[in-house]
């Protein structure tokens, strides 16, 4: 198992090397870089001075060929964890980051506990009542879930919220609170913003997790070992919940891993509407302004988070599963 | 231990499975007894409703299949007796029968076994669903059990998983996991078919030395008439959902009554069969379970097809000398006209 975890480890170093590269690649591909429009915001009469276009190039080397830009990208973040510069904040890249991942993932989080709670049983009702008034009724709720845009489910919930329990809407936290140090108020005012944008993101995941959960579930529930199991006086409840509900949870594991990069890119257009001050909407400004080391530094986030993920995944899945382990 | 009657008696069970093309009569109308410490063999073509029979009995027929009719009594310790067809399947008390007094064995030891558990954990489960134990009690117990099975270094085989064994080690784990709580009646469904032929011998001389050491009945279940030869007591002989004849295993070998026995025993190969004489074979195929012939369900595939009399109704069970029974209207029952036509 120590064997196999190192060897994914090392081999996880020339993939995120490749990625580096492409990721950079994808940031020069458009034409012109973030300088070109500043220039272009020159000739329109902003105020941007030529010594700082001069310094910005000088310190990237915008003018310098590719390789070596890239170089420098990358030892900056290996030797010093330097992301550069965002040119559009003028802040470190870095910084901004690391502020919006913080509530991406306490999002997510939350989200991903909602949906599993309530998928789950659902997911296992429905498949032991199989083509029962429960299965129907959920998978008429389960579709309709499914089928429902993510930004229509969010402005529904935000005029209900504004209307019926007069909260102001929108963003994470009340005008109050946006810019405070955090605190017990702040806490619980946030958590009075939070069920929109959980309830919008997690109400198509629930739903496909039901469908996912209930053919699982219905692959194992005749299989000759739930047989054997009923055969040896064991009750229902707890010959389900040991031996076909253990076995469906094997698919549904090996996806796990991809909710680490949904921290960074998931949820745009629900954090777009809802205004939430996560990285998705981040990301998209971004790639738009052609900020390229911010743009960049997601794409290179995004992908060594999948690779960390599906890592976790395949562990957690060699845990949980001994054919996989012994093989 | 008492010995008055016998330690299960079903009688005229039906289950039948209710689809959305009709009712499958799986089982339709089954009598048999099985005595204490007896083997008792039911035999049959595939489809033909014994391995329905079987899981009848513990009352663990997969949906849509239903019980309709018939009783199904067990002989318990006290001389009580219980009748398992009339218990909720889903019950306490059923429940208590099951792997205690009734323990069973299934046909894919691969299958049947759960491939995410350790072996050990499979089978103290069961001791520790029927026995008041702690953990180290019933793990002690599984190893006792394991090394009587013929698992070696049972400590080490405590903590595998199904996948590392072989298919007869598996079938060992399974009758270790069906005896662990020294059931009076242990039903083996097929439980040498999906293994290589030397180990059917060994699975099947285990079987019945362990039979010998608990004093329990054995009710299995083959299509194997070879098997049965050699470790049945008493045997049935089933045909689409009944038992056509019933007799002591000499009886049967040495004298068959029913047209279909006799087909099925002359369709055994024999070693020394030359190029020209070819084995026999009952001709024509089992009918689809909706569309049954009328009268005898064997009369389109019987060599002593009596038209007008078998095609008309079906042959009442017909009592012979030695406690034989035989469904046939050669044996008589043919004179009975008025019986209900079907």
């Amino acid at each position: 198992m120590l064997t196999y975890i190192l060897r994914r480890l090392v081999l996880m170093i020339p993939t995120v090397v490749i990625i580096s590269l492409v990721s950079f690649a994808i940031i020069q591909l458009p034409p012109g870089d973030y300088l070109t429009t500043l220039t272009a915001g020159l000739e329109a009469g902003e105020q941007v001075s030529q010594g700082q276009l001069h310094y910005l190039t000088e310190r990237y080397g915008l003018d310098k060929p590719l390789h070596v830009q890239y170089w420098r990208w990358m030892s900056g973040i290996i030797l010093r964890g330097d992301f550069g510069q965002s040119f559009e904040w003028n802040r470190p890249v870095k910084d901004l980051i690391w502020e919006r991942i913080g509530l991406s993932f306490m999002l997510s989080l939350s989200t991903l506990l909602f949906v599993w709670a309530i998928a789950f049983p659902i997911g296992i009702l429905v498949a032991v009542r199989q083509y029962s008034l429960w299965d129907y009724f959920w998978t008429f709720i389960g579709f309709i879930g499914l089928a429902t845009p993510n930004f229509m489910l969010a402005l529904i919930l935000m005029y209900v919220a504004f209307r019926y329990f007069g909260q102001s809407v929108g963003g994470l936290f009340s005008p109050d609170f946006v810019d405070v140090p955090w605190s017990w108020a702040r806490v619980l005012d946030m958590l009075k913003h939070l069920w929109i944008p959980i309830i919008v993101l997690g109400t198509s995941q629930t739903a496909s997790l039901i469908r996912i959960m209930r053919a699982n579930l219905l692959d194992e529930l005749h299989k000759p070992y739930v047989t054997t199991a009923r055969a040896k006086g064991m009750s229902e409840i707890s010959l389900l919940a040991k031996y076909p509900v253990r076995v469906a949870l094997n698919p549904f594991v090996s996806t796990v891993g991809w909710v680490l990069p949904r921290l960074v890119s998931g949820s745009v257009v629900t954090a777009v509407v809802l205004n939430l001050p996560i990285s998705g909407p981040l990301m998209l400004r971004a790639l738009k302004a052609q900020d390229m080391y911010l743009a960049g530094s997601f794409i290179l986030l995004l992908s060594t988070l999948t690779i960390i993920g599906t890592l976790l995944s395949d562990i957690l899945l060699a845990w949980l599963d001994p054919r996989i382990r012994y093989t | 231990m008492n010995t008055q009657g016998p330690l299960l008696e079903v009688q005229d069970l039906q289950t039948h499975f209710s689809t959305d093309e009709g009712v499958v009569k799986a089982v339709d109308g089954v009598d048999f007894t099985i005595r204490q410490g007896e083997t008792f063999c039911l035999v049959g073509e595939s489809g033909c409703g014994k391995s329905v029979t079987a899981f009848s009995i513990l009352q663990i027929v997969q949906d849509p299949g239903r019980i309709v009719r018939g009783s199904i009594h067990l002989r318990q310790d006290d001389g009580q007796t219980l009748d398992l067809a009339a218990m909720d399947p889903k019950g306490r008390a059923l429940r208590r029968i099951r792997g205690r007094d009734i323990a069973m064995i299934f046909q894919e030891p691969m299958t049947s076994l759960s491939p995410v558990h350790t072996v050990g954990d499979q089978i103290s489960e069961t001791l520790r669903l029927h026995a008041p134990i702690d953990k180290l009690q019933a793990r002690e117990q599984t190893m006792a059990i394991l090394t009587r099975v013929g698992i070696p270094r049972p400590e080490r085989h405590f903590h595998a998983y199904p996948f590392q064994l072989s298919g007869g080690m598996r079938q060992r784990v399974m009758i270790a996991m069906a005896l662990i709580c020294r059931p009076s009646l242990l039903i083996a469904d097929e439980p040498t078919t999906a293994l290589d032929v030397t180990m059917q011998a060994v699975i099947l001389d285990l079987i019945k030395e362990l039979q010998g050491e608990m004093g329990m009945s054995v009710m299995l279940i083959t299509h194997n008439l070879g098997v049965v030869a050699e470790v049945a007591d008493t045997v049935a002989v089933m045909y689409l959902g009944r038992i056509v004849e019933s007799a002591d295993v000499y009886s049967l070998f040495r004298e068959p009554k029913h047209p279909y026995t006799t087909a099925l025993l002359r369709s055994i190969p024999v070693i020394g069969l030359t190029k020209q004489e070819r084995l026999a074979t009952i001709r024509g195929m089992v009918p689809h379970p909706f569309n049954r012939p009328h009268g005898c369900t064997f009369h389109p595939r019987c060599d002593h097809f009596m038209p007008g009399v078998c095609n008309r109704s079906l042959p009442p069970i017909t009592h012979l000398e030695g406690g034989r029974t035989v469904r046939c209207f050669l044996y008589g029952g043919a004179d009975t006209r008025e019986r209900e036509e079907r």
